[in-house]
């Protein structure tokens, strides 16, 4: 019954099917054919050996994860910088686009576009070094506290700053970039909705929120499907760059206690292990989120 | 619409790309595999001429990595001059530390480089299992074969010998022994014109840096007295806490291993810092500063103090002399407990401490050519050369001393003689035993930093270079991973006066639940079998 | 048309003040990079507040970025690599996401999880790089081509975007005779000209400003892309502070402004591809294009 119905389809859709090999031909060489590497998260790796001829060790790995010290503060820490990153950062893009698209002067409208996605090109190294001497207790923003009375404080000494300052400069850096996806859906939009509203007698804000944002709906619905997938997985080379023992507290993550191990033995299969939990939640959560997406709003990835 | 997309100019490139892909793939194949077999077809007969003499025949080339991460530095005359008095060819391909992915990467496609210099100690498992999984040579017949300057230098150095080899005797490098010079290079900075100005003295114990500190607070108005990154602070030197008879890390107590974190003492020496923070004296900001902001500090007159490497010296009384001519940084000694006392710990390492030494992969071609290569630099000659340089042109001898040319003195380019003879001469990091090379500095202050830095008890405290087995090794990174996090966070809290020093004492049982002993007793083990070797 | 009101110039006038606001913060790092590249080095270091101006004036920094024998090589690689990975990207991810945006095909779905699941699982490191390498790309451009030919983020951008496009477009298109890929060259890319903007500069900024590939699969310098040049460049000057067993060579005063100059030296090109991309976010494009 499958297999008719199966055999009509590839037969009717064959050109489709055609034009698609490409496409997975390129998936299977390049992701599936090594996807084998995944099971030496239960193994212990030696090079030498090679992937299939290392030793197994079960869940060995997992339990070391699992049975850390820090387990729960890692995880903890990931899960609230990630959330906290999310729910500023994700609509502070979509609010951007939504201003640049009401601005009257075109050419105001370029310079901005332009000039707010250049920092998204600036190397972390850098990034976190203007973080840095911004954040001492010494430095501009202390000075600008200082001004209004307030007392100087040490942020990246301060377990409690540690989140602020890494979701606005994440904000401050990729606001600009993450516009540009946005603009256009904006682009696609058909304007003739617009002279309809305007002659319907709408005003701004009801032709964005009846026209432009479900107009921007499909877009932004995948654009959030695809963050929650990643919920686990936050910027490691920058926080390994501004963090210090004294704010491990709440900046220690998943990838830089990995990172540390790491340093002192390499040893592959433990991060292929935590590398693996992660994947699990992060698949996990987007299952979910693509589920209710498409019960909610009939957006989803399948 | 047409003028977007026309079937013909679309489709053509892309098939063209494809099969584009496919002769490139092909060519780069046959390409690399050509080269190899250039490589190997150099002399392949192993026997040993009765008397060999460099250059040696054949016209040898050898692959060549490092451990510092890059791509091919350039040819440098010093690399030219190798060559023609080896008659062997090296072919540079960057390098890469060990704890870098690009390591792994490297084993697991089985390519090593002929010759590769890395810190083989740290070889997770220790140097034993990298020759155990075939990944390089054990080297104690082939030295016999044809390393006789090494040998003769084992030979004559029982103290060398003892440190390069494994528990089992095995040889698996040529080392980099540093000159006991190279074996300092980094402890406290101070601004001595601030000193003079103040009428002070450089201050020799912790009382008196307290005094010191103070002043420049209050009457010299810096913001923060003294500024240091945290990897100073008892970490890689001992900083403030050598006064106090403790550093951080493992170290050697009257023959017994012992974890600086875990004594009494280190809880004493917390409690000063807290206090000093406290007061101001220390950077406000200290625990989440990077190198550049130290830097700045130091050179802009926010701080008049540091811990930090050599090179500093050289660097601030450059930037800082910009603004101010009177600006003087020099070396101030390791601060002891009492005046004209020693404080137990500055900084120092082993002779050998493990890094840049060479290994012979166990895929070279031409296993000869690569000893060669590298026994030349215990030679007499090969000594020389990479100290001094080439004879008549960096150098000349004069009653049988070298007498750096007008080249390295007196550049016309106007280049630091160090950055000549970085050309020249291979000064360090580099598989050979190092010679001082009395290499004029720009600074006076830098060069005496050495002499003033070296006056501490540290050497009979350090933990030579042991090597735990394979499954004491796998060991010890479990238990120290979460160890390493806990001390310096710990540290950190109290001295930042979150917490009360007396709280350390909960540290230091966490430590002992983590497993601490159990380190310790592995240490001690390999300790002890090191001792007996 | 209606006037607009008072309540709507009120909004314009904020907007504008926020968006001057928004310009200023993101405009003054890239100045201070920008001065830092051109300020002397021994000045850069001990200037502390703000940097609003070259801290006296020097090109050292750039003379060193651009004095390195392989920087010319590296664009030159760089831009053969973005140039063809371009073409390869869209023509892939077109062609995916149109299959992916068809209705009625039973095939569809479980394709589209194979696909997303990748984005989750991967075998790691160590044999991806030893796939590559039997695949013969090792030490060859190619391995910063085919490997990375297209991105799953991307194919679901373009593929949201096709679906958008009202199905009569398509339909008549068929009557006419128009075979799938007709429809996809002809009509639905210069449909989407936006989103092809959009993948365009996201698919060349990720070649422009790759480096790791490059790291792992390539041995001989004359290959490397800018990024890797410049890293090592930076990296030379960089490991001194770590280690500190170096010789004094690494105190020299320029370490500081090479950084910046290395900065502005790779980024300037590729700051420029925004212009050129930004016409086709303009409003109505999708209407204009039916109209034609």
């Amino acid at each position: 019954m499958l297999a008719t119905r199966l055999g009509k389809d590839l037969l009717r859709n064959k050109w489709l099917y055609v034009l698609m090999l490409p496409v997975l031909l390129y998936y299977i060489l390049f992701h599936y054919v090594p996807m084998y590497g995944a099971i030496i998260a239960f193994k212990q790796f030696i090079p030498s050996k090679g992937i299939l001829g290392s030793e197994w060790v079960g869940l060995k790995h997992f339990e070391s994860f699992f049975s850390s010290i820090y387990f729960f503060r890692v995880i903890k820490n990931t899960i609230l910088l990630s959330f906290f990153n999310l729910l500023i950062g994700f609509p502070a893009p979509i609010l951007l686009a939504l201003l640049l698209n009401e601005l009257k002067s075109s050419i105001f409208r370029r310079i901005t576009q332009t000039i707010t996605y250049m920092p998204h090109f600036i190397t972390l190294v850098v990034v976190a070094g203007i973080i840095r001497y911004f954040t001492l207790s010494d430095g501009l923003l202390n000075d600008v506290i200082a001004f209004f009375g307030g007392e100087r404080i040490s942020f990246l000494q301060q377990p409690g700053s540690f989140r602020p300052i890494y979701i606005i400069s994440e904000i401050w850096q990729q606001i600009g970039w993450g516009t540009i996806i946005y603009l256009a859906a904006i682009s696609g939009i058909d304007q003739q909705q617009y002279e309809a509203a305007k002659i319907d007698g709408a005003n701004k804000l009801q032709q964005i929120t009846h026209i432009t944002l479900p107009g921007m709906l499909p877009t932004i619905m995948i654009m959030l499907i695809l963050a929650l997938g990643n919920i686990m997985n936050v910027g490691f080379e920058k926080i390994i760059l501004l963090y210090s023992a004294s704010i491990y507290e709440t900046a220690d993550v998943i990838s830089t206690y990995v990172y540390r191990k790491g340093i002192l033995e390499f040893n592959y299969g433990y991060s292929a292990a935590v590398g693996l939990f992660n994947s699990v939640i992060n698949f996990g959560i987007l299952l979910l989120a693509n589920y209710f997406s498409k019960r909610v709003s009939k957006n989803s990835l399948w | 619409m047409a003028k977007w997309f026309n079937k013909k100019t679309v489709s053509k490139p892309v098939i063209l790309l494809l099969s584009l892909t496919m002769l490139v793939a092909g060519c780069s194949n046959s390409n690399s595999s050509s080269n190899n077999e250039s490589v190997v077809n150099s002399n392949s007969n192993n026997q040993t001429p009765a008397a060999f003499s460099y250059p040696m025949q054949g016209n040898a080339e050898l692959s060549f990595m490092n451990e510092q991460l890059g791509g091919t530095p350039e040819v440098m005359p010093i690399d030219e001059e190798y060559e023609k008095r080896t008659g062997i060819s090296i072919k540079h391909l960057g390098g890469t530390p060990m704890t870098d992915q690009k390591f792994s990467l490297l084993l697991a496609s089985g390519e090593l480089p002929d010759i590769f210099l890395n810190t083989w100690l740290q070889y997770p498992g220790g140097p034993d299992r990298a020759v155990e999984q075939g990944y390089i040579l054990k080297l104690n017949d082939l030295i016999d074969q044809y390393a006789p300057n090494l040998k003769k230098t084992l030979q004559d150095n029982p103290d060398i010998d003892k440190m390069i080899k494994t528990d089992d005797g095995t040889y698996y490098a040529f080392p980099f022994i540093r000159s006991d010079a190279g074996r300092v290079y980094g402890g406290p900075i101070i601004r001595k014109d601030w000193l003079d100005e103040l009428k002070l003295d450089i201050p020799q114990t912790i009382d008196e840096w307290h005094t010191v500190l103070t002043a420049f607070k209050e009457k010299k108005k810096a913001s923060s007295p003294v500024t240091f990154r945290t990897m100073f602070l008892g970490e890689r030197t001992g900083g403030f806490a050598g006064a106090f008879g403790v550093m951080g890390n493992f170290y050697v107590n009257d023959g017994k291993v012992v974890y600086g974190y875990l004594e009494l003492e280190y809880k004493e020496y917390l409690r000063t810092m807290s206090q000093w923070y406290k007061e101001g004296l220390i950077d406000k900001d200290f625990a989440s500063i990077d190198a550049a902001t130290v830097d700045k500090k130091m050179s802009s007159g926010g701080s008049g103090a540091t811990i930090g490497w050599q090179f500093y010296i050289e660097k601030y009384n450059a930037a800082a002399q910009e603004t101010d001519p009177n600006a003087n940084f020099v070396a101030a000694p390791y601060p002891a407990a009492v005046k004209g006392g020693l404080p137990e710990f500055g900084q120092l390492d082993n002779a050998y401490a493990g890094t840049s030494s060479a290994a012979i992969s166990s895929t070279t071609k031409n296993v000869e050519a690569a000893i060669r290569w590298l026994d030349y630099a215990y030679s007499q000659e090969g000594s020389m050369l990479n100290t001094f340089g080439v004879e008549g042109v960096t150098y000349n001898l004069e009653n049988g001393k070298p007498v750096y040319t007008d080249l390295v003195v007196n550049n016309p380019e106007g280049l630091g003689s160090d950055q000549v003879m970085l050309q020249y001469s291979h000064g360090t990091n580099f598989p050979m035993i190092q010679q001082d090379n009395n290499l004029p500095s720009k600074y006076p202050q830098t060069a005496e930093a050495l002499g003033i830095w070296q006056k501490t008890n540290h050497e009979s405290h350090l933990l030579p270079p042991v090597t735990p087995t394979a499954e004491e090794a796998d060991e010890m990174s479990s238990i120290m991973n979460d160890i390493n996090a806990l001390v310096k966070e710990a540290e950190l809290k109290i001295i930042l006066g979150n917490e009360s020093a007396d709280n350390y004492d909960k540290y230091v049982q966490q430590m002992k639940d983590l497993g601490i002993e159990r380190a310790l007793e592995i240490q001690q083990a390999a300790y002890e079998r090191y001792l007996k070797r | 048309m209606t006037k607009t009101s008072w309540g709507e110039r009120l909004f314009d006038g904020i907007n504008v003040l926020v968006m001057l606001i928004l310009i200023v913060i993101t405009l003054y790092p890239m100045l201070y990079i920008l001065f830092s590249s051109l300020s002397e080095g021994n000045r850069l270091i001990s200037h502390t507040g703000l940097l609003l101006w070259p801290q006296g004036f020097s090109l050292e920094g750039y003379k060193a970025v651009l004095s390195n024998p392989t920087i010319m090589n590296g664009f030159k690689n760089t831009l053969f690599v973005l140039i063809v990975g371009l073409a390869i990207n869209m023509t892939l991810t077109s062609l995916g996401a149109y299959f992916l945006s068809r209705e009625g095909v039973l095939l569809q779905k479980p394709i589209m999880f194979f696909i997303v699941f990748t984005m989750f699982f991967q075998g790691g490191l160590v044999p991806f790089f030893l796939i590559v390498k039997s695949y013969g790309l090792l030490n060859s451009l190619w391995a910063l081509i085919l490997p990375t030919a297209m991105s799953t983020f991307n194919l679901i951008i373009m593929r949201t975007y096709f679906m958008a496009i009202p199905k009569e477009i398509e339909e008549s298109a068929f009557l006419d005779g128009a075979g799938h890929f007709t429809i996809l060259f002809r009509i639905f890319l210069p449909l989407s000209m936006p989103v092809v903007a959009v993948l365009i500069l996201y698919y060349g900024v990720g070649h422009w400003n790759s480096w790791f590939n490059a790291m792992i699969f390539l041995r001989d310098q004359d290959l490397f892309p800018i990024q890797l040049v410049v890293r090592n460049i930076i990296l030379e000057n960089d490991s001194a502070n770590m280690i500190g067993t170096t010789t004094l060579v690494q105190s020299r005063d320029v370490a500081e402004t090479l950084k910046y100059a290395a900065i502005i030296v790779t980024t300037a090109p590729i700051l420029m591809l925004y212009p050129f991309l930004q016409k086709y976010f303009v409003k109505g494009v999708m209407v204009g294009a039916l109209k034609g």
